[in-house]
């Protein structure tokens, strides 16, 4: 027992070197020995051309892209229904040099969008991703509308951007762009096998990757349910699997603040198991701990709910978030999602508990929010005909947040936010009743970690830094495009974008 | 009338399987279940030791389509949402021999009643 918890300890120590992980990891599983045993009794269930893991944005992008060039391709989905996080995201899609940008008199260019994220991500994305997927965002928009996805007619301007470039779908949901992709691909001839769970990547003794062993029949959350199968891919494997904000003891390991306090906006299936398999063959892991918090989520409802879109659409650009406890503003509303999410959670009571604080908007700046009337429904944004009245619903100093009302509508007649610098060219002051608000805490949203992969979407092994043969990825599985902190709406682009150049890239590899 | 059948269904379910020794089954569903007998209806076995194939749900409430034409009038549809359309299977939502829940309630708070 005593030897055990040692080797134990001397695990957990390793783990702390980022590359070793994986190799201490293959070490422990055996996994190098039971793939080879695997390799060499193989009995392949099904065989396709290419298989992509996960059923996003990405994951169909790449199903689609392949199959376009004639390939047999199927994705493999653990959970029942296709779609993952991109089908319950915000639909919000940002597009450097845009017809829309053309049509509203926006100027912006590929450089200014690379230049937003870069910012966003403190610097250390890995910047011939970050290039690749904003250089390519017009061609995916094009792409999605072809599938059949419709937009709303005016664009967003989200915080950490410095123009308005962000399309919203018509339904405010990422679902408008994943339903048309899923049928699309079906009609295509692209076979989606939902309740299908990737275990392990199958590679040969060249130790290029032939296949995944999979568990069909699989009935999510379930451990003892489904078969264990065996899938030949002849041209390669895409990994599309998305993060692992639903994995807390994953997360916890990254960063020990989001060890199950935080709540989390994505879908329960965003586990990351395929990622971790991905670790176990040697892929090169990158920036797993910086974590994204959602700032304009609600405590009040589970989730991204409803109240997100009210934040991001209305509250953060025409209105203010002020603390509880003194009304006073404390962060530009338009800044990064980490530098929101980082200011937020620094409002808590003496006991350590969180003192919400509280995003308010006008009648007018309302108008832009397409979930008002289920916000109000729910009960999770209010309606006042006076701010002393919102104060006293919320326990806010009245005297502090008609001060900081006062001084924010001044800011926005001058168009110059003195205080925190937020951009009002285009707000609106804080005047016409009813206002809105609503109580905010960030929600783990986004893991900007996973593994590595070069601008032609391969995977990139940790031996040699050379791509792993066979193995693709692309989306929220991948690391270094968006750095410590991802950019609002530039996750439906990365997805898309480097979901058809895997797709490409696998379609160009020389089959087995 | 909602919360008044919730409560029935829990006293049946306690007598069904601590009385008689059966596995629970809707009230709904007694009759046409021969009172928890019929297990092939749903699982295509007498002796099941698999979930039940949500195909045999159609045999007798007709196809998603169908079931999500019915309920076209709810604001949102619960049988046709925008994530899924009318793809999400029917044992996501309604369990037999457990308490139904709503997939929607992991993020909306749309107050369905999921019998």
């Amino acid at each position: 027992m005593s030897n055990d918890n040692c080797q134990k300890v001397d695990v957990s120590r390793r783990k702390l070197l980022a590359g070793g992980a994986a190799a201490a990891t293959a070490m422990m599983l055996g996994s190098e020995a039971s793939a080879s045993q695997i390799n060499n009794a193989i009995s392949w269930d099904k065989t396709f051309d290419v298989l992509v893991i996960g059923s996003g944005f990405a994951a169909l992008s790449a199903a689609i892209e392949a199959r376009r060039k004639g390939l047999d391709v199927m994705i493999v989905e653990k959970m029942r229904v296709p779609g993952g996080n991109s089908t319950i995201n915000g639909g919000l899609f940002a597009v450097a040099g845009s017809e829309l940008q053309k049509e509203e008199g926006v100027e912006d260019s590929v450089e200014l969008m690379v230049q937003d994220m870069m910012a966003a991500g403190r610097g250390i994305n890995h910047p011939e991703l970050t290039r690749a997927i904003a250089a390519g965002s017009p061609d995916a928009f094009k792409f999605v509308v072809e599938c059949g996805a419709k937009f709303k007619p005016k664009l967003s301007w989200l915080g950490g951007h410095s123009v308005a470039r962000t399309y919203l779908t018509h339904n405010a949901s990422g679902s408008g762009i994943v339903r048309p992709l899923v049928k699309t691909a079906r009609r295509e001839g692209v076979v989606i096998r939902t309740e299908c769970k990737m275990l392990n990547f199958i590679t040969n003794d060249d130790k290029r990757i032939i296949g995944i062993q999979v568990k069909d029949g699989y009935r999510f959350p379930d451990e003892e349910t489904g078969i264990v199968k065996h899938f030949k891919a002849r041209r390669g494997v895409v990994l599309a699997s998305g993060g692992f904000s639903r994995d807390t003891k994953f997360l916890s390991a990254q960063d020990p603040r989001l060890g199950g306090v935080i709540d989390s906006t994505n879908q329960p299936g965003a586990t990351g198991e395929a990622l971790r398999a991905a670790f176990r063959i040697g892929a090169v892991p990158v920036q797993l701990s910086l974590i994204q918090l959602g700032p304009w989520a609600s405590p009040d409802e589970q989730g991204f709910g409803v109240a997100s879109m009210f934040n991001i659409q209305s509250g953060f650009r025409y209105g203010i978030m002020v603390e509880r406890a003194t009304g006073k503003r404390f962060v530009n509303e338009l800044a990064d999602r980490k530098t929101r999410a980082d200011a937020m959670i620094k409002n808590v009571k003496e006991s350590g508990e969180p003192d919400y604080p509280i995003i308010l908007v006008d009648s007018v700046g309302a108008k832009a929010c397409p979930t008002l009337d289920r916000c109000l429904e729910y009960k999770v944004v209010h309606a006042f005909d006076r701010l002393e009245d919102l104060a006293s619903h919320y326990q806010i100093p009245a005297e502090g947040l008609i001060e900081s009302v006062t001084a924010y509508n001044e800011y926005v007649k001058n168009n110059d936010d003195l205080e925190l610098g937020k951009p009002v060219s285009t707000a609106t002051p804080i005047i016409k009743p009813p206002f809105y608000a609503v109580r905010g805490w960030p929600k783990v949203h986004h893991c900007m970690g996973g593994v590595e992969i070069n601008p032609s979407a391969q995977v990139l092994h940790s031996e040699t830094f050379e791509p792993i043969a066979g193995l693709y990825a692309a989306g929220e599985v991948t690391g270094g495009p968006h750095g410590a902190s991802r950019l609002g709406s530039c996750a439906i682009t990365d997805g898309l974008v480097m979901g058809r150049i895997a797709g490409n890239s696998v379609a160009r590899n020389d089959a087995i | 009338m909602l919360e008044q059948n919730a409560l029935h269904q829990k006293i049946l379910d306690y007598i069904d399987n601590k009385i008689y020794n059966q596995v629970p089954v809707k009230s709904y569903h007694k009759k046409v279940h021969q009172n928890g007998n019929s297990c092939e209806l749903c699982h295509g076995s007498s002796e099941p030791v698999t979930p039940a194939d949500t195909a045999n749900c159609a045999n007798c409430h007709g196809s998603p389509e169908a079931v999500a034409e019915l309920t076209k009038e709810l604001e949102p549809n619960p049988h046709n949402s925008p994530h899924w359309e009318t793809e999400l299977p029917c044992d996501s939502c309604h369990m037999e021999h457990s308490e139904s829940k709503s997939v929607c309630k992991q993020c909306h708070q749309f107050g369905f009643k999921t019998p």
